[in-house]
């Protein structure tokens, strides 16, 4: 029985990290960015909701669309007027941007927010649905609920909608989507939104499973490098697969084997990264679907 | 009077770097740069400043070594640093199980040993390109502190019992020296010559190997990797050797620094920290990566912000707000000047506003 119980805690941390790493996902196979202010945007999101939670008492789960919203604009804002003033240069540069964003963020919420742990503790938030011998938190069904509930829509946005066509024509080839006028700044602008609004609601899960610090998250954006990777960039199934993947490994290894995270996550990464850099389902960017 | 110092040590390496320049001048702008080093601890009220300015020099030219000159861009050197840092105290310090050699024995010994570390992880991350290399290396610098904390290796009944002291250990305490009549204090002084002395190796190593076959073999890895290797350049050689090239000064600067801070542990800022990671590829951006005096112009530029920022907010407690000012530096370096002062010190180009603005405009979409 404990074995089935793993294999569930597995599966649910593995949903919710796979809608952590689609944000990043999207963002890298579109605009080629390996965008390192990713855990930053998740940190925000989780302030953003425990602020609301706290002060205001509204529920996490209320006010998800509220913080998926916010971290939209900050996100679409963000590419707007910053990053998009170096998308030409060479891929080191906008790495090396999101990395400086990533650190001025978090040294910033750490001066205003200390390095206390914090966690939005609505009423249900300790108990689980209890089938039989098993153990489900609540907190974690909301979070694969919100996870597929969110992959499914964008994967609908990105075939069905006329900017998700936009998006993907970006994606395929920059210069003819602009002779077909699709405003370039604008796609990517939205495309960076998505994802900030998508590690926003990951954010805002996280911050009623864990208990977190603003320097407690930096292992996100390694994390969801290793996911997409193992997933295979450019495939939303790829992340959900890469996501719970990562999930079962992480709960197995780190129950029978070690309890050095980190040390699991960089084994991955590495075995991965050597043996199949192209991933599980990978493909070039997001064209090809 | 610092900051006299690093503006003197900026204008007198920017005559040396200057390529068309008169051999006597630049001759004459070296020797009085190093003179001005040489007795800085007694004309400045303090060398703390400089002292950390000088090792963060060292750990920057192990970066530009990898970053700069293969074109590897290396994130986790950090994890170097801090293992630097710990190895040379588990061989110094006079806790029980230690064998408290003297630092001329601990130190380089360290460097060694992080080398060689380096050197079997460049082995497998090396074949990655890019991004992936950049991301892998994050990881190393993610999974370091564990890793130097993992008792089944470094536990009381670990492979090596108590190594790393459960992740804090303590340097033995330097006395001051008496010299010639002279009292040369631990902090003020030997520290410092130490530091000077990390710092003028990177400079040496760099000035030496980027003139040699080696140095040329980097280049023509970052220009074109197939490239260089059919024109018979082993390219995993050259970069293996240029990855524990830069462990080997970051362990060195880690070490020099965590000798003079004394005590370190896995959880204290000043060694596995994002400001430690960020700030050498700060430094070789603002300086110019891949160039010689880069680093020692972009130290002491980015310190030189620090002490005035100092000065004029005495009352903050600067430690703390030091990753801010350096996401702050990082941000506008990469958007208004993204290769860096040297270009403008080499190509003789006036360094003005319009520059910058053509910098952030040049790749905009």
């Amino acid at each position: 029985m404990d074995f089935v119980q793993h294999i569930i805690n597995g599966l649910l941390q593995g949903s919710m990290l796979a809608l952590m790493a689609l944000g990043f996902s999207l963002v890298w196979g579109i605009l080629h960015i390996v965008n390192l202010s990713h855990a930053a945007t998740i940190m925000l999101a989780a302030f953003l909701t425990y602020f609301l939670w706290s002060g205001l008492g509204l529920d996490p789960l209320l006010s998800l669309p509220i913080t998926m919203a916010a971290l939209f604009i900050f996100g679409f804002l963000l590419q707007k007027y910053v990053i998009n003033f170096v998308m030409k240069a060479p891929p080191l540069t906008t790495f090396l941007l999101t990395y400086g964003i990533e650190t001025l963020l978090v040294s910033l919420a750490l001066r205003a927010w200390t390095a206390d742990m914090r966690q939005s503790k609505p009423g249900y938030a300790n108990t689980s649905l209890v089938i039989g011998n098993l153990q489900l938190p609540y907190t974690q069904l909301a979070g694969i609920v919100v996870s597929f509930g969110l992959t499914l829509l964008v994967y609908l946005y990105l075939d069905h909608t006329k900017a998700g066509r936009a998006i993907r024509a970006v994606a395929m080839d920059r210069v003819a989507a602009r002779l077909m006028g699709v405003n370039i700044s604008h796609i990517y602008a939205l495309t960076f939104g998505i994802g900030a609004a998508l590690a926003g609601a990951y954010g805002a899960l996280l911050s009623t499973t864990n208990a977190f610090a603003p320097n407690s998250f930096s292992i996100y954006n390694i994390l969801a490098f290793s996911i997409v990777v193992l997933g295979g960039l450019g495939s939303i199934p790829g992340v959900l697969m890469g996501g719970v993947t990562f999930g079962l490994v992480y709960e197995f290894a780190g129950t029978y084997l070690l309890s050095q995270r980190d040390v699991i996550i960089f084994g991955i990464l590495i075995l991965v990264l050597v043996v199949k850099p192209t991933g599980l389902l990978g493909r070039e960017g997001y064209g090809g679907q | 009077m610092n900051l006299i110092i690093f503006g003197l040590g900026i204008v007198l390496a920017t005559l040396a770097a200057r390529p068309k320049i008169n051999p006597t001048i630049r001759r004459t702008a070296i020797a009085l740069q190093i003179g001005i080093f040489l007795i800085a601890p007694f004309i400045t009220n303090t060398t703390a400043v400089l002292f950390d300015a000088l090792t963060a020099m060292c750990i920057a030219y192990g970066w530009n070594f990898i970053g700069g000159y293969a074109g590897y861009a290396a994130f986790g050197n950090a994890a170097f640093l801090g293992l630097g840092a710990f190895v040379a105290a588990a061989f110094m310090s006079r806790q029980p199980g230690h064998p408290n050699w003297p630092w001329f024995v601990g130190i380089p010994l360290s460097v060694a040993i992080v080398a060689a570390v380096a050197g079997l992880l460049g082995l497998a991350l090396l074949r990655l390109r890019g991004q992936y290399f950049s991301i892998a290396t994050m990881g190393i610098f993610v999974a370091m502190p564990e890793v130097v904390n993992w008792d089944a290796f470094f536990g009381p009944h670990g492979v090596i019992p108590n190594f790393f002291g459960s992740g804090s250990l303590n340097f033995p305490l330097v006395r001051d020296a008496h010299v010639l009549g002279l009292t040369l204090t631990a902090d003020q002084h030997l520290f410092y010559y130490l530091g000077l002395s990390t710092a003028l190796t990177g400079l040496g190593l760099t000035a030496l190997l980027s003139r040699s076959k080696f140095g040329y073999s980097l280049v023509a890895i970052r220009e074109n990797e197939e490239a260089a290797e059919v024109m018979g350049v082993n390219a995993t050689t050259s970069k293996v050797a240029a990855y524990m090239l830069s462990a080997a000064l970051a362990a060195l600067g880690g070490a020099v620094l965590g000798y003079k801070l004394t005590n370190i542990t896995t959880e204290a800022e000043a060694f596995f920290s994002v400001a430690n990671n960020l700030q050498m590829i700060i430094i070789c951006l603002i300086g110019g990566i891949g160039t010689v005096w880069g680093p020692w112009i972009g130290a002491f530029v980015l310190f030189g912000i620090q002490e005035l920022l100092r000065t004029f907010s005495s009352n903050l407690n600067f430690l703390e707000w030091q990753a801010v000012v350096f996401g702050t530096v990082f941000i506008l370096v990469v958007l208004f000047l993204p290769r860096g002062l040297m270009l403008f010190i080499r190509s003789g180009e006036r360094l003005t506003w319009r520059s910058f603005v053509k910098s952030l405009l040049k790749y905009r979409v």
